[in-house]
């Protein structure tokens, strides 16, 4: 009995452990990354769409993802069914600027979990390309390649500060307009913007 | 200056009709008809009155009784008579140029006096706005919700969330009073918003700002178009959020505050006022967070950059 209480003791200790130890690398992760997010611009654009077709419920549309160097990563076509397309980001304030990752696709006509998944479309071996910057530093790479890959794994829990934000035209007000290219500009002091150009 | 204006807009009370007539008379296709039948019918007239001149013999200080005029000779009055009308313009057209001038010195007299009113008004209507704009584009809560009850459900990952969201209306206590309570599928629960951006405007004098009316709330597992409307709106149509005090007011009285208030409104619905207004986007835009019961939130506006959710213990 008194080996089995023993061990019992033994695992949660080693389990609170292990949990301090990770959650002060995470603290240790954004603390590191808050020192290294000068490269970031005030206003990027980590992606462009045109609504290539719409008819009565489908939408088709062309999303192009670009890094903070205005590069084209990837291209692709979504058709979906609804009226009002939305893209939503995972956002995360570090220090005083937000970071914000597309996360999913869908419309109005979809529940968020149905979204299309977007990270796949600028993962670059597990570095968020939209990111991708000349003046990036190989520390700040690495730390962006550890918090997408937690984004990627829904493994968000742990992140302070971080919330969904997601963004739409709404068809009683201002649908998105047929072969107009739109912008969406991530404000890194909060919010999104999308911009016709 | 104001006294000047004041004088200014008197004088036009009698000049206006006046150059609007004028400008009727020579730049309208039935005011110039009206001037060419008037013109018309005294030649017509004068034709009359010379035929029946020389009809009655009187003419030249002889007397006729009654002659009769040939064809010929009427033709000759006709042609006399115009051409005598036309040299009689000829002669006097120094004078016609002149009064023309002076017409046109009163139309364009009046129009110079209608153009200072209108930049005038539209300056204090800019102003104004800027005003509105000003204590409308601070930072400040929108709403607080609490996660009230959570219910899961077969099969896993069915959730129902209960909320309870309290608004914000900063012309009364600071927080709006009747609770809005809901229960939602779904633990990822999405504010959904309009959100106007302005910049370059001449309103917001080049900064980069936003306007959000929250509209509804979905979830992961509910789509927008399946959300619940937030009853966000007074009886006006006006979020609460954007009342204000008459203490908190300043360079603008209450009521042009709720009036110029509806015109920013009503650009959400007028694509050609909004960019008119320097509006440079209106979008849709929903900030969401996973929830578990017990939990407390708040939806911010930001003075630049749209909306943020954070969890209440972080303020």
């Amino acid at each position: 009995m008194k080996k089995f209480i023993l061990i019992l003791l033994t695992i949660v200790a080693l389990s609170a452990g292990v949990g301090y130890y990770f959650l002060k690398y995470q603290k240790k992760t954004i603390q590191k990354l808050e020192n290294q997010i000068s490269f970031l611009k005030e206003t990027y654009t980590p992606l462009k769409f045109k609504i290539l077709d719409r008819d009565s419920n489908k939408l088709k549309v062309a999303v192009k993802f670009m890094d903070m160097d205005s590069n084209e990563i990837q291209k692709s076509d979504f058709t979906l069914e609804g009226h009002e397309l939305m893209f939503d980001f995972f956002t995360i304030q570090i220090k005083d600027r937000y970071l914000s990752f597309p996360t999913k696709i869908f419309t109005d006509m979809m529940p968020p979990q149905e979204g299309v998944d977007l990270t796949q479309y600028y993962n670059v071996d597990g570095f968020p390309q939209i990111f991708n910057d000349k003046e990036i530093t190989p520390e700040a790479k690495v730390l962006l390649t550890e918090l997408f890959s937690k984004i990627r794994e829904n493994k968000t829990q742990d992140l302070k500060q971080n919330f969904g934000n997601c963004v739409h035209d709404i068809q009683k007000f201002k649908s998105f307009r047929e072969d107009y290219i739109y912008s969406i500009l991530a404000h890194t002091k909060g919010g999104l913007e999308i911009i016709e150009n | 200056m104001e006294n000047t204006i004041k004088h200014l807009q008197d004088l036009n009370w009698f000049i206006r009709p006046i150059a609007d007539f004028i400008l009727f008379l020579f730049t309208t296709k039935f005011g110039i008809t009206l001037l060419i039948t008037a013109l018309v019918i005294y030649i017509i007239a004068s034709i009359i009155s010379a035929i029946q001149e020389k009809r009655s013999g009187s003419a030249n200080g002889v007397s006729y009784s009654n002659k009769r005029i040939s064809t010929i000779e009427m033709a000759y009055i006709s042609f006399r008579v115009i051409g005598n009308t036309f040299l009689n313009i000829i002669s006097k057209a120094p004078v016609l140029i002149a009064t023309m001038l002076i017409l046109f010195m009163i139309v364009g007299f009046s129009s110079a006096i209608n153009t200072v009113d209108q930049f005038i008004t539209n300056e204090k209507k800019i102003k104004e706005l800027r005003v509105v704009l000003k204590h409308l584009n601070q930072r400040y809560k929108v709403a607080e919700f609490e996660v009230i009850d959570q219910q899961y459900l077969a099969p896993i990952n069915n959730v129902n969330t209960t909320l309870k969201f309290q608004f914000f209306d900063y012309a009364e206590t600071g927080v709006k009073p009747e609770p809005q309570t809901m229960t939602i599928k779904g633990n990822d629960i999405y504010f959904d918003a309009l959100v106007m951006n302005f910049e370059y405007s001449e309103i917001t004098s080049g900064e980069n700002k936003n306007l959000t009316f929250p509209l509804k709330i979905f979830s992961n597992a509910v789509s927008r178009q399946e959300g619940i409307d937030l009853n966000f709106f007074d009886k006006d149509s006006v979020p609460y959020i954007f009342h204000r005090s008459e203490q908190e007011v300043v360079g603008i009285s209450s009521l042009n505050f709720a009036s110029r208030l509806k015109e920013i409104l009503s650009w959400v619905k007028d694509e050609k006022a909004a960019k008119n207004a320097g509006i440079r986007s209106i979008y849709g835009n929903a900030v969401h967070v996973v929830v578990g019961k017990g939990s407390k939130n708040t939806v911010w506006i930001e003075q630049t950059g749209g909306l943020v959710i954070k969890s209440s213990e972080a303020f």
